[in-house]
């Protein structure tokens, strides 16, 4: 856990947590969605904008150099977060949601093969496998949770045969924080000759990943949800694939050479790169992976996993209150998703907004999730490493007086 | 479906002083079509509103609190039939002030601007007054365009009675007459001094050519 003083610090970082809303504090439960930002991170864009403001791979001035050295510098640190083999296996994207779509359409898929996703995929790792399947005729299946929301493993390996050409699972959910076990997912997956994608928004910006002892294919993950700036993310691939893709996007910085009727592309990781990149963003987006690494990733796992368990422990003592995902809190991170019952999720959601505490509530494009089990949403309370014990205690002080409105 | 109508009403006259509400104004809007269409208002306005209210009425009181979300419907209706029965009496009174130029003759109107007399408010004038004036008295007829002003001004009324001419209300007046004399310090040998302002709730009397703003002092303090 992360110690009192330590917190004090951090928190000393993030403006808004100072500056409060209208001059009064919040309490911030929303980092599922956007976490917010350290002014180390805003400091590193700035310093883009005003003291190298230029194009980084095609200028040879002194300003386009450094952006191409400071761009190079924030791959590096990138491969360094992911334990990644090769700075050129990271490509910038723009969220996941672009990562995932990057490996939709450059992976070479046939009509017959076969993609599995998870029952509580997030729309941006469920709609570019059905529009595939649309497109394709790659058939797209689903492995069924548990009773307890745990991944089947049985199920799985059942399903897997030499058809399957992917599975793209979601890491972390982002609907109950449940991480599955994906050394054993990627160990079966592999000996059955299937690729494995992870969509990683949610684990990478709160627990230790390593995507070589994971073994994993690819990893996509959103900076915006890891104190990064928004519109930014990272696709990691490993190379041998990268090589053999063919990018779905082509333009400026992608190839060596053209003709008016051919062209060469470059190496990976510039040839998904095409058109002018957010060099801010990306040098933003190191700037946080630096953050949370001088932070430690297990002391932010552990720190999220203490005040899921507080939280859990006293929301259960309200009568109507129900948490959706496994009963066990270890496997649920920092994430509470819960209904007061006979409540409607989203007047819980602007009463607690009323009281300063920003949460989520609705669907969380989970959307296929909630319609197959009939529910029409929740609310979500997300951790992350700046919330306290104090702010926990405010959160369920304030949801008891509600539950006792009903 | 009754908070985005209410909704709706509120943020178009709102509306017209600042976009920002207009944009409220549209989606209650939205919200109060969608819901006669039997379809969900998918905005969510009402929710907002019914939950901000909530949040707000529990920091002051968690019961009054209770009380308001489980009968939030009932509230609801009470409140819209309360607002749109002020609406119509605010247009009927408007329409009143057109016509008659005032929104309610014969009482206080808030529509009027002159409406509160030097000191006091006429809301609170409860009494009736009289105005005893001889038909020949040239002060008498001086006093006729301030004495319509100050009617209109305050919604009171003076009931003039004429004293030279009509022996039922000279006896009516030498009934007064005491008061009068003292109040407007004239000699008691029953003459009937004219124009005389008279309160029959206290009793007291203003004689003689006065100012619009004499008079609806004597109104104030008298009534």
């Amino acid at each position: 856990m992360i110690s009192e003083s330590e917190l004090e610090r951090i928190r000393s970082d993030f403006p808004i947590l100072k500056n409060g809303v209208g001059g009064k504090p919040i309490i911030y439960f929303d980092s599922g969605c956007v976490s917010l930002r350290p002014r180390q991170v805003m400091h590193a864009m700035n310093e883009y904008y005003e003291e190298y403001p230029a194009c980084a791979g095609r200028s040879i001035h002194k300003l386009g150099k450094k952006v191409s050295d400071k761009l190079a510098e924030a791959r590096r640190t990138f491969a360094k977060f992911l334990g990644a083999r090769k700075a050129e296996e990271v490509i910038f994207t723009r969220n996941t949601t672009e990562g995932i779509n990057l490996v939709a359409h450059s992976l070479k898929f046939s009509k017959g093969d076969v993609v599995i996703t998870s029952d509580r995929e997030h729309n941006s790792n469920l709609l570019p496998w059905q529009l595939l399947s649309k497109r394709s005729g790659v058939e797209h299946k689903i492995v069924y949770s548990t009773d307890n929301m745990e991944f089947d493993l049985e199920k799985f390996k059942e399903m897997m045969n030499d058809n399957v050409k992917l599975v793209s699972l979601v890491h972390s959910s982002n609907l109950d924080g449940y991480t599955l076990p994906a050394a054993e997912i990627v160990k079966i997956a592999h000996e059955n000759g299937s690729l494995v994608m992870l969509d990683g928004a949610q684990s990478a910006p709160h627990r230790q990943v390593d995507v070589r002892k994971l073994d994993v294919d690819f990893f996509a993950l959103s900076g915006h949800k890891m104190l990064g700036p928004a519109g930014t993310g990272v696709l990691y691939g490993k190379c041998e694939l990268l090589e053999e893709m063919e990018p779905f996007m082509l333009g400026g910085d992608t190839v060596q050479n053209s003709t008016y009727n051919s062209y060469v592309l470059l190496k990976p990781p510039e040839k998904f790169e095409a058109g002018l990149q957010n060099y801010a963003g990306s040098i933003g987006l190191a700037e946080a992976a630096r953050y949370i690494e001088k932070v430690g990733k297990e002391k932010i796992e552990k720190h999220e996993h203490e005040l899921n368990k507080l939280i859990s422990e006293r929301l259960l003592k309200i009568k109507s209150a129900s948490i959706i995902g496994p009963k066990q809190v270890e496997l649920r991170s920092g994430v509470v998703s819960f209904n007061i019952e006979g409540m409607n999720f989203h007047d819980v959601a602007v009463m607690l907004d009323e009281n300063n505490i920003m949460v989520r509530s609705g669907q969380h494009c989970v959307h296929s999730w909630f319609n197959a089990h009939n529910i029409p949403g929740c609310v979500r309370a997300s951790l992350y490493l700046y919330n306290t014990i104090d702010e926990a205690g405010k959160f369920l002080d304030v949801l008891a007086g509600i539950a006792r409105l009903r | 479906m009754i908070l985005c109508l209410l909704a709706m009403v509120v943020f178009g006259i709102l509306g017209i002083f600042s976009a920002k509400y207009r944009e409220l104004a549209k989606e209650a809007f939205g919200c109060f079509f969608n819901t006669i269409q039997l379809k969900p208002c998918d905005s969510k306005l009402d929710q907002r509103i019914k939950s901000t209210l909530i949040a707000k009425i529990m920091k002051l009181s968690p019961g009054l609190a209770r009380m308001t979300y489980k009968n939030f419907a009932v509230l609801s209706w009470i409140f819209t039939i309360l607002f749109f029965a002020s609406m119509a009496y605010s247009a009927y009174s408007v329409y009143n002030l057109v016509v008659y130029g005032s929104c309610n003759p014969g009482s206080y109107c808030i529509f009027n601007p002159n409406a509160n007399v030097t000191s006091g408010n006429t809301c609170n004038i409860t009494g009736k007054f009289i105005e005893f004036y001889g038909a020949e008295c040239p002060h008498c007829h001086n006093m006729i365009p301030i004495v319509a002003q100050v009617e209109n001004e305050t919604g009171v009324t003076f009931e003039k009675l004429e004293v030279w001419h009509n022996d039922m209300n000279r006896e009516l007046y030498l009934k007064y007459a005491n008061g009068i004399m003292v109040d407007c310090s004239l000699p008691n040998n029953n003459t009937i001094a004219v124009p005389a302002f008279f309160s029959l709730k206290t009793n007291r009397t203003m004689c003689g050519k006065k100012s619009a703003d004499d008079l609806k002092a004597f109104i104030a303090t008298n009534g």
